[in-house]
């Protein structure tokens, strides 16, 4: 069996989530571009578009795939050419990261889109006691101050991927579609209350409106959605 | 799981020095395998050849072994071993047995305990190609009318390991590995007091990297799942430095059914091939 099925399946379905953008390269899906953004305000890394490789080998699921950030990330667990350090990603048998837990290693039945969650999460819960960039662990764990201003330093950096014409999801905007989504749902759950009650009436039309404000550059509603599966499936055949 | 019971240490000789040694001669034998993921059988005069020049201990024992057990198979020492061992001695024992109502049944009792499959929540995409592969083996396996060819079908789907094919014995083990995980996970009460720290969620977690060797509670799950109501029992014979001139032999019975007929699988710290009992041997 080829990989090709098992990935093909995760791209699409990635390619419906809003924290990541992905991208095959040369047409192959063993090899993605991968921009991994930061949603969460309270991350060191809010705002940030960080584009990394992800390549896959022919055996996967059997072997993890690899994955390197470009341009590279100063960071303790980062190595300065980019690749990381992160037991989710250790082939099998690699005892390296031997005091990791078991349950963060790769196994066959590991999603891609578990992988890139745990890089994510990485960058906040740096472990210096094994670092792959030795400079950044001293410096995480000596100087804050300074690091903190060469990860601003990253982010700002890291902006400059952002394809024009994307805008990154902010905080507030995801706030006010989860906001507007759970209205919606509870006026679609229940038509009695919709016809009866004035106030929750109210409160529909007015963040319906910001759902169209907020429509053409955030993509939003349950008819943009399918407008994205259907654009998916396009790149997918390109 | 080597020293439970089986491993009496030498009391001359201190525990570190003891498993040193241990995993000299393991991993001394291992490589040795002849490229193929399993071998076809050999005589057990080359496991004595092996410790020509090692262990006395292990050179009484291989001398004995070879008495009893004539043949065996070498298995690719890659981690998978003793799944390997399990699954092509499980699906051989019952070609031998020479009825493919066996073969029909097992095809049943495979396709009963994917339910764990289903049950686990894991997407489907992950998994249906391992539930393809044993279908597709045991399919084959069923329609191949002679025993001789039946060997040949299983022993060709054991060693192939080409990423392009269909016979990919890679799915075939990692469904095993995946069924006998869910297994656990959904009996823990029976299994809990067995695996380290009476954690079954870290012991799965471990199991589900396909580099996580078989010990004695996969192979008890695996028994309990697919060869016990088969009538099969699993007998391991260990070959190791503890007192004696014979490997100990150690049984896994079936339940209920009787006994149709036993795996043997011979195990040396960290590795397991398979063995087989010469005719007039005592059982």
């Amino acid at each position: 069996m080829s990989p090709e099925r098992v990935l093909q399946n995760e791209f699409k379905q990635l390619s419906k989530e809003r924290w990541v953008n992905i991208a095959l390269q040369n047409e192959s899906l063993l090899q993605w571009t991968v921009d991994l953004m930061v949603l969460n305000p309270d991350s060191l890394y809010y705002g940030g578009y960080f584009r990394g490789n992800l390549t896959f080998p022919s055996e996967y699921p059997y072997s993890p795939p690899r994955f390197s950030f470009n341009p590279p990330l100063f960071h303790p667990n980062i190595y300065p050419d980019g690749r990381l350090c992160i037991s989710i990603l250790h082939p099998p048998g690699d005892d390296e990261m031997s005091g990791e837990l078991a349950s963060e290693r790769w196994t066959p039945a590991q999603r891609v889109e578990t992988v890139l969650l745990s890089i994510i999460s990485l960058l906040d819960d740096a472990e210096i006691s094994s670092p792959a960039n030795i400079d950044a662990a001293k410096m995480l764990r000596d100087d804050k101050a300074e690091y903190k201003r060469r990860v601003a330093q990253d982010v700002e950096k890291s902006k400059e991927n952002i394809p024009s014409g994307f805008v990154v999801p902010t905080d507030e905007v995801l706030r006010k579609e989860a906001a507007t989504k759970a209205a919606k749902e509870k006026v679609d759950d229940d038509a009695d209350f919709w016809a009866e009650s004035d106030e929750d009436f109210d409160f529909g039309s007015d963040t319906e409106e910001e759902d169209n404000e907020m429509g053409e550059d955030a993509g939003v509603g349950e008819e943009e959605e399918d407008e994205r599966d259907s654009e998916d499936e396009e790149k997918m055949e390109d | 799981m080597e020293d439970t019971g089986h491993n009496h240490m030498d009391k001359t000789t201190s525990r570190d020095e003891e498993l040193a040694e241990q995993r000299r001669l393991a991993g001394e034998y291992v490589p040795a395998y002849d490229g193929l993921l399993v071998s076809q059988k050999l005589s057990t005069e080359l496991i004595h050849e092996e410790y020509a020049t090692g262990d006395i201990a292990y050179q009484v024992k291989t001398s004995n072994l070879s008495k009893d057990f004539g043949f065996f198979r070498k298995i690719r020492g890659d981690g998978n071993c003793g799944f390997r061992a399990f699954y092509f001695g499980l699906l051989e024992v019952l070609i031998e047995l020479g009825d493919e109502n066996l073969l029909k049944a097992q095809k049943t009792r495979f396709n009963e305990v994917n339910g764990l499959l289903v049950r686990s929540g894991v997407d489907s995409i992950i998994w249906e190609d391992w539930v393809e592969a044993t279908n597709r083996l045991l399919n084959l396996l069923i329609s191949t009318k002679h025993k001789e060819e039946r060997l040949e079908a299983l022993f060709t789907a054991f060693n192939n390991e080409d990423d392009m094919s269909d016979e990919h014995s890679r799915e075939l083990l990692t469904h095993l590995r995946f069924l006998i995980s869910y297994h656990i996970k959904e009996n823990p009460e029976q299994y809990k007091h067995f695996v380290p720290d009476g954690s079954i969620d870290a012991y799965c977690s471990s199991l589900e990297t396909v580099s996580a060797e078989m010990d004695e509670v996969s192979l008890t799950a695996a028994h309990n799942m697919l060869s016990s109501a088969a009538g099969i029992n699993i007998e391991v014979l260990y070959l190791d430095r503890s007192i004696g001139n014979s490997v100990t032999r150690h049984k896994w019975e079936p339940e209920k059914e009787k006994v149709r007929g036993v795996i043997t699988m011979l195990f040396r710290p960290g590795h397991y091939d398979l063995a087989y009992p010469r005719e007039n041997a005592p059982s």
